[in-house]
């Protein structure tokens, strides 16, 4: 009968074996079995020592790979293989005691697995953990995030090729592949695969999650043809590196259509003081809006209060050469109607809401939204925000706990926490209406903005709907604003909004799939529109 | 004879069409209370489920820890009726001596 998983490792020095071998002794499922082959570029005595191991224990097979081609390691060691799921385990990577375990718990539910990760210091105790969040194909195009532990059946990778011989990332690669015919894998929370620090390390160095192992260029040409399998047109996909380390990877999707957007911008003529000088807000994002170089199909609705400055009009007036359309709003503020009522006048084939604190960086950041709003399975998508003083205000929503809030708010704008998740562009639960892109029918089809929430959480409540709908929600932090909200301002949270939002959506506000459950819960920038 | 009259909620005519077929201010408004009463049914559900979930690990779990326990008490019982037949002999043993002593 053949084992349940059979792990695949390739090693280059025998002083590896040892812990290893002792990780899945301790295994507390014990139906695995391990593939090992020593490198063509392995230490001498490598391959003697994993044959000789080989040869004195049952649930290991072993091949001195001294004459195989380095190109053919992997598919060589997956030929050794005789359980019904693959999976790969690096050079002096160990296991937790529960990871067999946690592989069929995880495959009982999905056709592939794959877990969390963490690494061990010299001293052999943990220095740091990654916690991935649930199934998101937009981050596993940006990063190998899905990749240790994981497990896939042997069948479904034969079906897909197995391990390709020109393949410069071969397990990121297979994963990627199986991934395109498999679906949706399973996340079992934990750190079931625990590194060993590199030698390579400074002494008391620590290694930080994202963990990225392959070469820049091997990640981007795999991705690179993940992408045209999956119909996806990209003129590049280029490494992503924060100060000096290895993050993922952008994919740079070819121009696509460029149908009519609107930009709904609800206003009351606000001024404020933003880098030292006075800046009348809508007037200024409408102007930076209008620059040459910016989406060459543009719509501009501005929906204003009664006591909206005249003076504020005419600037913007002035700066669209009167091409925007002005929509007085009568009665109280009240974020949810001001927009469904720009929305209601809009043409647009897609719809912008943008709050009017905003300031554009690149010309190009709605065409970035644009492109990825091409794809028919998403339903909205969200650019990273900034405060005046450069740190993150918006890099994706975060439901955990009962309450909505703003990933890493606050946090630097090149941080690496969560595996590096606001330098990447990943699926989210929501993404904030200060600046969100969707398409009009679907707004439509979803009722808009509810008017249930004047104040607080109608973004969340609109992106749930659109959740609902199948549909998924992006962030991407290569379309990048300013956003001029204070970052002092006491947030006052309704508490009848509240009562509302947890009556629709209370379940979703507590089982955020892109928010690792192991991770607790931690404070977030509020919920706020104020237009 | 009866007046033929006809409804657009016959049968011919769906949900959507009719709210297509109203102003759309209104088609909005309606739209969102559908899409809130679904997902009040489907939070209630999910919530149910959970709850279920839970309720029924904690039954297993309460199911567990008693059946550990009657083992537990059931081990004490053994135990202690070994100790009161170990007694029991003992005092046998030694009222017989004592009665021996007596009858010498």
């Amino acid at each position: 009968m053949s084992p349940f998983v059979s792990f695949l490792s390739v090693l280059r020095s025998p002083a590896a074996l040892v812990p290893m071998l002792a990780s899945l002794d301790a295994q507390d499922d014990v139906d695995w079995q391990w593939c090992v082959v020593a490198a063509p570029d392995a230490e001498p005595g490598t391959g003697a020592a994993v044959v000789g191991l080989a040869a004195a224990h049952d649930r290991v097979r072993g091949l001195d790979g001294a004459a195989v081609a380095a190109a053919d390691v992997p598919a060589a060691a997956a030929e050794l293989a005789s359980g019904a799921h693959l999976s790969w385990l690096p050079e002096s990577a160990t296991l937790d005691p529960g990871a067999v375990a946690a592989l069929r718990r995880g495959l009982a539910r999905a056709e592939w697995v794959y877990t969390d990760e963490s690494v061990r210091g010299e001293a052999g105790n943990p220095t740091g953990v990654w916690l991935k969040p649930d199934w998101s194909p937009e981050l596993l195009r940006s990063q190998p995030y899905a990749l240790y532990l994981a497990a896939v059946p042997a069948a479904v990778a034969a079906a897909v090729g197995g391990f390709r011989r020109s393949s410069p990332a071969p397990w990121y690669d297979l994963v990627l592949r199986v991934s395109e015919v498999a679906g949706a894998p399973a996340h079992v929370p934990g750190p079931y695969l625990v590194r060993a620090t590199p030698s390579s390390l400074p002494a008391g160095g620590r290694l930080r999650p994202p963990y990225v192992d392959d070469p820049a260029a091997a990640r981007c040409a795999v991705v690179a043809e993940h992408c045209a399998r999956v119909g996806i047109a990209v003129d590049e996909v280029s490494p992503v590196e924060v100060g000096g380390q290895a993050v993922g990877q952008r994919v740079h999707r070819r121009p696509g259509r460029r149908p009519r957007v609107s930009v709904v911008i609800p206003t009351r003529g606000g001024s404020s003081l933003t880098h030292g000088f006075p800046r009348r807000h809508v007037a200024e994002l409408v102007d930076g809006l209008s620059r040459p170089g910016g989406y060459p199909d543009l719509e501009i609705v501005v929906v204003h209060d009664e006591a909206t400055p005249p003076a504020v009009l005419d600037q913007i007036d002035k700066v669209t050469s009167g091409h925007w359309t002005s929509l007085q709003f009568h009665g109280p503020f009240h974020f949810s109607r001001k927009c469904n009522a720009g929305a209601l006048v809009a043409t647009g084939e897609y719809l912008c809401f943008l709050n009017d604190d905003m300031d554009v960086v690149d010309p190009g950041w709605l065409a970035e939204l644009a492109d990825l709003l091409d794809d028919p399975e998403v339903g909205a998508v969200g650019p990273r925000l900034l405060f005046a003083d450069g740190t993150l205000q918006h890099a994706g929503h975060v439901y955990n706990g009962g309450s909505p809030g703003h990933l890493l708010f606050g946090e630097p704008a090149d941080s690496l926490d969560l595996g590096g998740a606001a330098q990447l562009t990943g699926e989210r639960s929501g993404v904030t209406g200060a600046c969100l892109l969707m398409r009009a029918d679907v707004f439509a089809r979803v009722g808009g903005f509810s008017e249930l929430f004047p104040l607080n959480f109608n973004d969340v409540d609109l992106c749930l709907k659109i959740r609902a709908e199948g549909l998924r929600i992006v962030y991407t932090p290569w379309s990048t604003l300013y956003h001029y909200e204070s970052q002092t301002r006491v947030p006052k949270v309704g508490e009848v909004e509240m009562q509302r939002i947890q009556r629709r959506w209370l379940y979703q506000l507590e089982t955020d799939p892109y928010w690792n459950e192991m991770l607790r819960p931690r404070p977030h920038g509020p919920v706020l529109n104020l237009g | 004879m009866a007046e033929q009259v006809s409804s657009r909620l016959d049968g011919s005519v769906g949900v959507d069409e009719i709210l297509d077929s109203i102003p759309a201010d209104a088609a909005l408004l309606l739209r969102d209370h559908i899409k809130g009463l679904e997902a009040e049914a489907g939070n209630a559900r999910a919530l149910a489920t959970r709850s279920d979930r839970l309720r029924s690990e904690d039954v297993a779990a309460l199911q567990f820890a008693l059946d550990r326990t009657r083992e537990e008490r059931d081990r004490l019982r053994n135990r202690v009726d070994d100790l009161e037949a170990h007694l029991a002999r003992k005092v046998t043993a030694a009222a017989l001596t004592r009665l021996r002593r007596l009858a010498r």
